[in-house]
């Protein structure tokens, strides 16, 4: 035999030695934490007031004479994701992940030199807004590179949400002489409408069984407003049953009466982050015959 | 030998494809007012609505050429140009009077935007047909919305006034990401037919809108207007009125307002053809590995 030959046969075995090894088969556990930062998110909301920043108006006058706007999403924050998967081979294979944002960021805007809606005095105050534990459901495609340590990764599929409520906290303080306070906490319940999330990473496996994963992800989401009502209200601290203007309940729609139901908006719940946690994989390795990525040099 | 494996499998490409986004995480409103949709205040004084949800402006036909590069059979870098050429456009009808006649209607559609998106790219490998990833980010280079807003009033022994406002809608730069999971089929050891789902995540925040016309029933009072009064709106993030003033406008009598988020994330099908480089002679040379058990195993 000629070397040529021998060298291109040793090295055809050691390849599908190699991809051999790759060609794992079942399911597998993955869990892990990480941090997200807003992407794709919005700065005004849909009345134009702004959900982070800082604003100082001059007195009776309709426009802002000093502001700051910052982009914010309700899903930046610390995240913490669970998920179990299957790989069809060594390259392809689903998983179904659930991810919280255990610590969602929150929002404040804080407001100075405001007309009360009575429009007799000026008042200060702040607004505060944050989504509450959101709970996503991500069913995935999942590739692999395939690597007996060091394997590369790539996840794409759907978000959707089983919790997206957010609440926004309004603390109002008149300017003296009155200096009277008032608190209202609203809840705004979101309607289900699917994202889209992805991630891509990295994977070092530690063991035959356990591996350590690296990723940046993202999300791309927004929910709309189904209602809003109210939590709690307070004046000098203490408990009121006096209604706001809109009442306590407001339904959300995208037609009808303007009056009755207003309509609809959107909540910004995209972002980008990186995460990393362990994988434990209950996957067989099968034999060099399952290799199909070199059929013809076998 | 896997150094020479990786040697093997370096390889450049360049593809080029089409495909049609649909909006995705967009927004019915963006802080001044509604993207698409119609109010209409009624004979009756009633004010009814019908928006529509879910605006993104970078919804509609999409182009893209890219090239990259494998560092082995697996793992790679690509740089895609994409450019919108038939965005679509949101039509919104902001006040309709049944009772007077008077209406302000308007449109707005993303004017051929272009973004580059660096991304990595992640192989299963394959024979015949071959898995792929990418991930990456994506920077708007040229991000420029047309806005036409339509206001028809009638005035008592003047007649009615149809008058039109044309504007350069632009925005700042912002970072998106980008990811797409797809397929190629290869009919030759160098060519492939690909196709793919892929994301678009941005929202791009305004800085200035320019009027760029204004006609009333049809002739073009412009440069009256631009002689007159300021044609720019300075959009910003922050702002402090200057000398104490009680207007936003800046030095150059701009408006200055509150920026806000356009919509630009979408999800679409894309598809298109792809061209493998031959491999270098150096890196065969490395090799004792025959081609086709490089880049997959596929077809010589």
């Amino acid at each position: 035999m000629p070397l040529t030959m021998k060298k291109v046969l040793l090295s055809t075995i050691l390849v599908c030695i190699a991809y051999s090894t790759f060609a794992q088969k079942g399911f597998y556990i993955a869990g892990g934490l990480g941090y997200a930062i807003p992407a794709a998110g919005q700065t005004l909301d849909a009345s134009g007031n702004p959900y982070s920043g800082s604003i100082n108006n001059f007195p009776a006058q309709p426009l802002n004479n000093t502001y700051t706007v910052k982009k914010a999403s309700f899903s930046a924050g610390v995240n913490a994701a669970i998920g179990v998967g299957y790989m069809f081979n060594g390259h392809v294979g689903v998983e179904v992940r659930g991810y919280g944002v255990v610590a969602p960021q929150q929002y404040t805007v804080t407001e100075v030199n405001v007309l009360s809606p009575a429009g007799t005095d000026l008042v200060k105050g702040t607004v505060k807004n944050y989504a509450q534990l959101p709970v996503f459901i991500m069913p995935a495609l999942l590739y692999s590179t395939g690597g007996k340590k060091i394997s590369g990764y790539a996840r794409g599929g759907l978000a959707l949400p089983m919790s997206g409520n957010v609440y926004q906290e309004q603390n109002t303080v008149h300017n003296p002489p009155d200096e009277s306070t008032e608190y209202l906490k609203y809840q705004t319940k979101t309607k289900f409408s699917a994202g889209i999330a992805g991630a891509i990473g990295v994977s070092y496996a530690v063991s035959a069984k356990a591996s350590i994963w690296v990723e940046a992800n993202g999300m791309s989401l927004s929910l709309y407003a189904k209602s809003q009502t109210l939590e709690t209200h307070t004046i000098n601290n203490a408990s009121t049953t006096i209604q706001p203007a809109q009442g306590t309940v407001v339904n959300y729609g995208t037609n009808g009466v303007y009056a009755n139901n207003p309509p609809t908006y959107s909540i910004p719940f995209s972002n980008v982050g990186i995460s990393a946690g362990i994988k434990i994989s209950f996957a067989k390795q099968e034999a060099a015959s399952t290799s199909s990525h070199h059929p013809k040099s076998e | 030998m896997l150094l020479a494996t990786y040697a093997n499998a370096q390889q450049f490409f360049i593809k080029g494809g089409l495909g049609y986004d649909f909006p995705q995480a967009g927004q019915s409103f963006s802080g001044y007012g509604p993207y698409n949709g119609s109010i209409t205040t009624n004979n009756n004084n009633s004010t009814t609505y019908d928006y529509k949800n879910n605006s993104s402006f970078a919804a509609g036909l999409q182009g893209n050429i890219g090239l990259g590069y494998m560092f082995t059979e697996h793992v790679g870098l690509e740089m895609d140009l994409i450019a919108g050429l038939a965005s679509k456009k949101y039509n919104n009808a902001q006040y309709v009077d049944t009772g007077s006649g008077s209406s302000y209607t308007s449109s707005i559609n993303a004017n051929t935007p272009i973004l580059l998106a660096p991304q990595l790219v992640l192989e299963t490998g394959g024979t015949k047909f071959n898995f792929y990833a990418r991930g990456g980010l994506v920077l708007p280079l040229y991000a420029h919305f047309k806005e036409v807003d339509n206001q028809v009033s009638t005035q008592a022994g003047s007649g009615t006034f149809y008058d039109t406002y044309t504007s350069d809608v632009k925005t700042g730069f912002s970072l998106g990401f980008t990811g797409a999971m797809g397929i190629q089929y290869y009919l030759n050891e160098n060519v492939c037919f690909w196709g793919e789902v892929n994301l678009l995540s941005m929202s791009l925040p305004v800085i200035e809108s320019d009027l760029t016309d204004f006609t009333e029933n049809g002739v073009s009072y412009y440069s009256q207007i631009s002689s007159s009064q300021p044609t720019v709106t300075k959009y910003s993030k922050s702002f402090s009125s200057i000398n104490g003033t009680n207007q936003n406008v800046n030095n150059n009598n701009q408006l200055i307002l509150p920026s806000y988020s356009i919509p630009f994330s979408s999800v679409g099908i894309h598809a298109g053809i792809m061209y493998r480089f031959p491999k270098s002679s150096r890196s065969s040379g490395r090799s004792h590995t025959s081609a086709r058990q490089t880049r997959g195993g596929r077809p010589q």
